[in-house]
């Protein structure tokens, strides 16, 4: 009866009402035919429900035995009828015919339904690539994977490759891209021809992309877009070439890539996607005209307008970037009317403060920076921050005590623990109350100091006039003794930075006794980039183990670009050339200190050179002498650099301009200026111009200063040769 | 001795056991029928006592059947009694083997089951009998404390059976196993396999299951609404072999 409602209610689509009869209840159905027909019955019910409530789809298809129990169940129900019919037999007398030729009919039946049975194929893949699609739907990635891992294996040519794709999606679901990716090739490597293929390798490179892989990702996505003829999927493959390389700061690569996905679909909202983002390339490229123009034809379109509120709050940074402050602080103002509650309200904030505060009018910034909110912890000190600089430029200290207070309120981000007591000590001096500062800057150091995540940590110790040098190593004894290893390891690596002028030597030793004295574990990244250059300094072998330590353990520290520097350098010392330029070429020199940058360019410079890549070089040679305050050495290098690439191109003119310029601008840095004379005497001879080549000569060997460059005593003992040369020029001329 | 003879004999000592009260049969390959009492196998031949002071021996090979008459007795004495003739016997009398075993383990008994079980599987001819007793020595092992020979005989059953479509009981006992030695990846896994699988009502088993597998997410530091991080899945670099979590179909 039951079931027959169940039919019945299906059979008129009463889909809630089917669900109810079939569910609601339990089953003990053990016998044929009916268990069959629940079975069928639960099928489709499950099918029904699948998209809209796997939950009960899932328990519908519960229901269905498994074909072997049908099969056990049909042979014990045919034994049955046997056994009824051997013991009718001895009592049937006149209607033996009749009921002998019933019970023939039954039998033959139910023989064949079991025939029917055994013979058909098995369900159970079906059922189970139901169950899995079930399973994926209620989040459970897991119970998925292993329906799924088994269908996909089992070589079936129609619900194989559906398994094996929805298994991809279980991965990603598990957010393991790199087991996505491998799941995701065996696919391409099974199913080569399928056109589905070219989906399963976009969900490679996204999942090279979730994993930060961006150049192995560029290599899928460019294959990708070789080979599929979906022009959304050559759109979206272009689309994510270009965010690959904008992610790795290469915003030259991606603008073409942006330019060529918004080109194949420009109706489409990745379009829109792809032109703010060669607005946001050329932004950061410092081409601020182009990222205004750009940003403001996605403004001009009204097909995009879900991306109006945002492309307008960037243009505004432009105007900002470009000295136009005011344009920015009327649009500013219009934006934050035009968009409240939008999720950038709070930068909006900050950035209308910035533009107050570099308009003069302090009162109405510090009022924009209250505005910021607390929703963004970082933010809202970065706000707090600029506000009580402006507040103690106005001599409101007090106000700032009670800010800073009404901040640490709710929890301090242990990431801003050190700049935040740093504030607090410096209104409390304001306020003159240095004593008060001072024991709050040692509290602060006896919270935070000894966890490796506390940013700032530094500067506490560091505090002009709080500690003596002497107070500095009594401290250092005091925690290792207290087994404070990270605090100890902190105040070890401030007295190396004291020592740095009057004991070099010793600064370094305290900086290589981080490796000795301390667990790696307990080292903080600054401590981490100590000894990790110290080490370098050595060469030694252990080098490379402290930056791995710091990117693994802190990827998102201030510290990391410093760090892949720091391996790259090492792996350029122990000859890893390709290693070494693969990691500097995906560090922005923007996030380094201004040193370190120019170190970084002309590391990097170098590399490239050793590559064979003279045009690279020279472009990053040129980034390098843009830096204004790059150190001298680098500078001459740079140019030394360029001037070696024009001569390796035969531009013999443009490379003598380039050695001229160094040792006309950079006359104390020997070692390049002694090179740069010697390149001026090389390109004039090979003009056959002796006698230039003697005067360069001459000029270069007066400067005595020199004569400790092994390039020296290569020009002086030229001369003589360029002597009797000029002599010989002169009287062929004559 | 011509057919007739030995068709004499046979009824002969039919009627003798009949008065006795017990009379086994062996339906022997050519057509004839030997009645007595079945005592055992010696030296590889089934010894059938045709009195108290006359056996027969036959061999194996010329067996048809065999057929006991002992019905009423109790489970152990007709299980006992048709065990040393494995590989002789009917699917029926074979299954009360199982059936015994099944009994000890209602009764407390594992070590007995153990025991036995361990005797009688390699020699067991029907499969779903074979099974049953697969199964008894996983369960009889665990009942009994032996966890890793336990979970040794789950290893062996998943490895014939990949698919947990009989029985969750091999998947809880190497699961547990798993989560005892500190393995919760491979516990949860292992114990997910019959919940992905499941159909029908719930089972004890599975419900262990899903006990193991809420300790292991437990361990795993899993939280409601936060992505599961497996560690295994977030090596580098990943084979697909290393991928694989359920046997390789057969």
């Amino acid at each position: 009866m039951r079931l027959e409602l169940v039919r019945i209610t299906l059979a008129e689509k009463r889909l809630e009402e089917a669900r109810h009869h079939l569910l609601d209840t339990n089953w003990n159905q053990t016998a044929m035919p009916e268990l069959a027909t629940l079975g069928f019955l639960a099928l489709q019910v499950g099918e029904a429900l699948l998209d809209s409530q796997p939950s009960h789809a899932l328990q519908a298809l519960r229901l269905v035995a498994p074909r072997q129990t049908l099969i056990q169940e049909q042979r014990r129900r045919i034994a049955k009828l046997r056994q009824t019919i051997a013991d009718r037999a001895t009592l049937l007398s006149s209607q033996q015919s009749l009921w002998a030729d019933f019970h023939r009919e039954t039998m033959a039946a139910m023989q064949a339904q079991l025939q029917s049975l055994e013979t058909s194929p098995d369900y159970a893949p079906t059922l189970n690539l139901r169950k899995a699609l079930c399973f994926s739907r209620l989040e459970r990635p897991l119970e998925a994977w292993i329906l799924l891992e088994s269908l996909s294996l089992a070589a079936d040519p129609e619900l194989s490759p559906v398994a094996h794709l929805e298994w991809i999606s279980a991965a990603r679901q598990l957010k393991a891209w790199n087991a996505s990716a491998v799941i995701a090739r065996k696919y391409i490597e099974l199913y080569p021809e399928r056109n589905d293929a070219d989906q399963a390798l976009y969900w490679i490179a996204q999942a090279q992309i979730d994993s930060q892989s961006y150049l192995q990702a560029i290599e899928t996505l460019q294959a990708l877009a070789a080979r599929t003829s979906s022009l959304p999927l050559q759109s979206a493959a272009h689309y994510f070439v270009g965010f690959c390389h904008a992610q790795q700061n290469r915003h030259a690569e991606a603008i073409p890539s942006f330019s060529k996905a918004a080109s194949l679909q420009p109706a489409s909202a990745l379009a829109a996607q792809a032109q703010l983002w060669i607005g946001i390339s050329q932004f950061s490229q410092g081409n601020f005209p182009e990222a205004q123009k750009t940003l403001q034809a996605i403004l001009e379109q009204s097909t995009w307008a879900f991306l109006h509120p945002e492309a307008q709050f960037r243009r505004i940074a432009c105007l900002y970037a470009d000295g136009q402050a005011q344009a920015a602080l009327a649009q500013i103002l219009s934006w934050l009317d035009t968009y409240p509650g939008h999720p950038r309200e709070a930068e909006a904030h900050m950035l209308h403060g910035d533009l107050l505060r570099d308009s003069g009018k302090f009162e109405s910034a510090i009022v924009a920076y209250s505005k910021v909110g607390d929703a963004d912890r970082q933010l809202q000190f970065f706000a707090l921050n600029s506000s009580i600089e402006l507040q103690l430029q106005l001599d409101r200290s007090d106000d700032t005590l009670r800010q800073l207070e009404a901040y640490r309120h709710q929890e301090i981000p242990v990431a801003f623990a050190g700049p935040y007591y740093l504030l607090c000590a410096t209104c409390l001096e304001a306020s003159g109350k240095p004593e008060q500062a001072a024991g709050l800057l040692n509290a602060a150091l006896a919270e935070f100091g000894d966890n490796p995540e506390a940013k700032g940590i530094l500067p506490l110790i560091q505090r002009p006039g709080l500690r003596a040098d002497s107070e500095i190593q009594a401290a250092t004894e005091k925690q290792k003794q207290l087994d404070r290893q990270t605090l100890a390891s902190r105040f070890q690596l401030a007295w190396a930075e004291r020592l740095e002028k009057q004991d070099p030597a010793k600064a370094q030793a305290l900086r290589l006794s981080l490796v000795s004295d301390y667990e790696q574990e307990a080292l903080p990244p600054e401590c981490l980039i100590a000894a990790g250059e110290a080490l370098l300094a050595i060469g030694s072998l252990e080098t490379s183990r402290y930056f791995e330590r710091l990117l693994h353990a802190f990827p998102n520290s201030e510290y990391a670009s410093i760090a892949r520097t720091g391996k790259a350098r090492y792996l350029a010392s122990q000859g890893q050339t390709g290693e070494a330029l693969a990691i500097l070429e995906t560090i922005d020199p923007a996030e380094l200190p201004t040193e370190r940058s120019a170190e970084l360019l002309a590391l990097l410079a170098r590399l490239q050179l050793a590559a064979d890549l003279p045009t690279t070089a020279k472009e990053t040679y040129s980034q390098l002498l843009a830096q204004r305050q790059a150190p001298p050495k680098l500078k001459a290098e740079a140019l030394l650099g360029i001037g070696r690439t024009h001569l390796a191109t035969g531009e013999t003119k443009r490379a003598y301009a380039y050695f001229q310029r160094v040792f006309t601008l950079y006359r104390g840095e020997q070692e390049c200026v002694s090179k740069a004379y010697l390149h001026c005497i090389d390109i004039l001879c090979q003009d056959s111009r002796y006698k230039d080549a003697e005067t360069v000569c001459r000029e270069f060997i007066a400067q005595t200063d020199l004569a400790s460059q092994p390039t020296y005593r290569q020009a002086e003992a030229r001369l003589a040769d360029l002597q009797a040369r000029s002599k010989d020029a002169a009287l062929q001329d004559s | 001795m011509n057919r007739t003879s030995r068709n004499a004999l046979g009824i002969l000592a039919t009627l003798a056991f009949y008065l006795l009260g017990t009379a086994d049969t062996i339906h022997l390959e050519n057509g004839d029928s030997v009645s007595g009492r079945l005592s055992g196998m010696q030296a590889g031949f089934v010894i059938l006592e045709i009195d108290t002071h006359a056996t027969r021996r036959i061999d194996p090979n010329q067996v048809a059947a065999l057929e006991f008459d002992d019905q009423t007795d109790n489970l152990e004495t007709t299980a006992l009694r048709r065990s040393p003739f494995l590989g002789l016997l009917s699917k029926a009398d074979e299954r009360q083997l199982p059936n015994l075993l099944d009994s000890y383990l209602q009764q407390d008994r594992p070590l007995e089951a153990l025991s036995y079980a361990k005797l009688w599987h390699p020699k067991i001819n029907y499969e779903a009998n074979r099974d049953r007793i697969a199964l008894t020595l996983i369960h009889s092992s665990e009942a009994a404390g032996f966890h890793e020979e336990a979970a040794a005989h789950a290893q062996a059953w998943i490895d014939q059976h990949p698919v947990p479509e009989q029985s969750a009981l091999p998947w809880a006992v190497l699961a547990k196993s798993n989560l005892d030695q500190g393995k919760p990846e491979a516990a949860l896994w292992i114990a997910l396999a019959p919940l992905a699988y499941a159909h029908g009502t719930e089972t004890p088993e599975r419900r262990t299951c899903q006990e193991i597998a809420n300790e292991a997410y437990r361990q795993l530091g899993y939280e409601a609404g936060q992505p599961l991080r497996l560690p295994s899945l977030f090596e580098n670099p990943l084979t697909f072999t290393d991928l694989l979590k359920m046997p390789l179909p057969q």
